[in-house]
């Protein structure tokens, strides 16, 4: 799995994103993995951290439908969150698409998917989300 | 049990909950804390009153920030330090322990504690958003997830661990509205059938509308002393014997579990070893049941049962009125009213109430001890803390 000199920060993880790629945090001293980009892990709190790359697939480990949305989601609900343990180990809260409310089941194989933001800077990052395998 | 406590309750106050249009809320302040100084007529509020925390979740309800010294100033206390607390739902349940660290620390005598929150004039996709503030921005907020969204993910993880049901889940709404229509204050004064709980509309699945706690206008307030001044200014106090607050991560996703909620019990922990107590010497509860599956989680995070098992708890009605633990004779934020910011002293307003053998015709017989359990956001504030009635 590729290594990555550059210091773990929210900016940088949605600026990944945006070229298609999801990162994720590896604590080198206590082994845990963690999508939230900071600087201390937060089993051991070493300061031994450092990016990685994930391959994007996981399973879904629960969900919602979510019919009364947030502002900018109005015109999309109903619509699934859910969130993904990835096969490197960590955890993300992720929009679930391309799938039927009907037909979504804890456990299914999911895979990354990443959508181009118009503006690219904060807060209007682009978005990563998960289809089915 | 602990026979030092940390503090006394000497008053409490409670603004009717409910669609108060016409008032700000800091006039429902007054409403809450004209209650308190009426309760204790020893109590010159200018005199004695020597600090205030106040809880309040968001300035965006009402465009303003800086409450405490506004309400400070509403109520008409002197010129106290007044700081507003802010822990999101758990805003006021710290504002409580605040009070408590500054009195317990031997800086004040007498310190008043509340919470306000004004909700109501503002449209529900409005307060969906600043509620939703209280997650993680770029982690959950940004990929769509909502209050309920958040409780309906660990809805869905306790359905799929344990077998809960939607139908338990509903359960706990009957009961509370039911105990609600026996509250003069409450939001909602109307029971609710299973039948009508499910077949509400969806809000967040699993979670319908009658799973969700009410958006509410409201204000509570408690007045607390050192121990052993607390007789000069009520013949009925409250002891306080444990106060438990720990914090988890902002985001859901990085909890190490998503069936209960760890800081819960971490607060409990401490609340009970402080108390020198265990679930079993609880006489009643008032839980934080912002949505029904929190209060099934709060069952098991507080040992009233174990682990998966508070769904059979519910059904058996052991947290009825007439039950062996009563959790939120108040009617809980499910049917009393959910205004954020207000909701942790108004547990405690309750307790006092059940305490003294005020409650009317939802009074918990031979009540000792007692415990309220407020949580912020989805998990990431907790804070417990256990009372006593004086003999």
């Amino acid at each position: 799995m590729e290594s990555l000199e550059e210091k773990p920060t929210v900016e940088g993880f949605y600026k990944h994103c945006d070229r298609g790629e999801l990162m994720f945090v590896e604590c080198l001293s206590c082994g845990s993995k963690f999508a939230a980009p900071k600087a201390i892990c937060g089993r051991c709190g070493s300061k031994n951290v450092k990016w990685r790359m994930s391959k994007g697939v996981g399973k879904l480990i629960t969900y919602t439908v979510i019919h009364v949305p947030p502002l900018q989601f109005k015109d999309q609900a109903p619509y699934v969150v859910g969130i993904v343990e990835l096969r490197e180990g960590f955890k993300l809260l992720s929009l679930i698409r391309d799938v039927e409310p009907k037909n979504i089941q804890v456990g299914m194989e999911l895979k990354v998917g990443f959508e181009k933001s118009n503006r690219g800077e904060w807060p209007y990052w682009g978005r990563y989300f998960f289809t089915p395998l | 049990m602990k026979l030092k406590p940390l503090a006394s309750i000497v008053s409490f106050g409670l603004s009717k909950f409910g669609k108060r249009e016409g008032l700000y809320s800091r006039e429902l302040f007054y409403e809450a804390a004209q209650e308190a100084f009426e309760r204790a007529p020893n109590l010159d509020p200018r005199r004695d009153v020597q600090a205030l925390f106040i809880g309040q979740m968001s300035e965006y309800f009402e465009h303003q920030g800086h409450m405490g010294p506004l309400a400070a100033d509403w109520v008409g206390l002197e010129r106290v330090p007044a700081v507003r607390v802010e822990n999101a739902c758990a805003s006021s349940g710290v504002a409580l322990r605040c009070g408590l660290l500054a009195v317990k620390s031997g800086l004040y005598d007498v310190v008043m504690v509340g919470g306000v929150e004004k909700m109501t004039h503002i449209p529900t996709i409005n307060n969906v958003e600043i509620l939703t503030l209280a997650s993680d921005n770029p982690f959950e907020q940004w990929n769509g997830v909502t209050f309920p969204g958040l409780y309906a993910l660990m809805a869905v993880a306790h359905m799929e661990r344990y077998g809960t049901t939607e139908e338990q889940l509903g359960m706990v709404a009957v009961k509370n509205h039911r105990n609600g229509s026996l509250n003069p204050k409450a939001h909602m004064q109307k029971q609710v059938t299973l039948e009508e709980v499910l077949s509400s509309k969806p809000v967040s699945w699993p979670l319908k509308l009658y799973d969700c706690s009410l958006i509410t206008d409201g204000a509570s307030c408690v007045i607390l002393t050192r121990p052993d001044i607390a007789r000069k200014f009520t013949d009925t106090p409250i002891d306080i014997l444990g106060s438990g607050q720990a914090y988890d991560r902002l985001p859901l996703s990085e909890r190490e579990s998503l069936h209960s909620i760890p800081a819960a019990k971490l607060a409990c922990r401490e609340a009970y070893q402080m108390a020198g107590i265990t679930a079993a010497d609880v006489d009643l509860a008032e839980v934080h049941d912002c949505f029904t599956i929190a209060e099934i989680m709060a069952y098991e995070d507080l040992g009233f049962c174990g682990e998966g098992e508070g769904g059979k708890l519910i059904e058996e009605g052991v947290t009825e009125l007439d039950g062996n633990i009563p959790v939120n004779p108040s009617g809980g934020l499910k049917a009393k009213g959910h205004p954020v910011g207000a909701t942790g002293a108004a547990q405690v307003y309750e307790i006092c109430l059940q305490l003294i053998g005020e409650a009317g015709p939802r009074q918990v017989k031979d009540a000792e001890v007692a415990l309220t359990h407020n949580v912020g956001g989805s998990g990431a504030t907790s804070v417990v803390h256990i009372f006593r009635r004086r003999g």
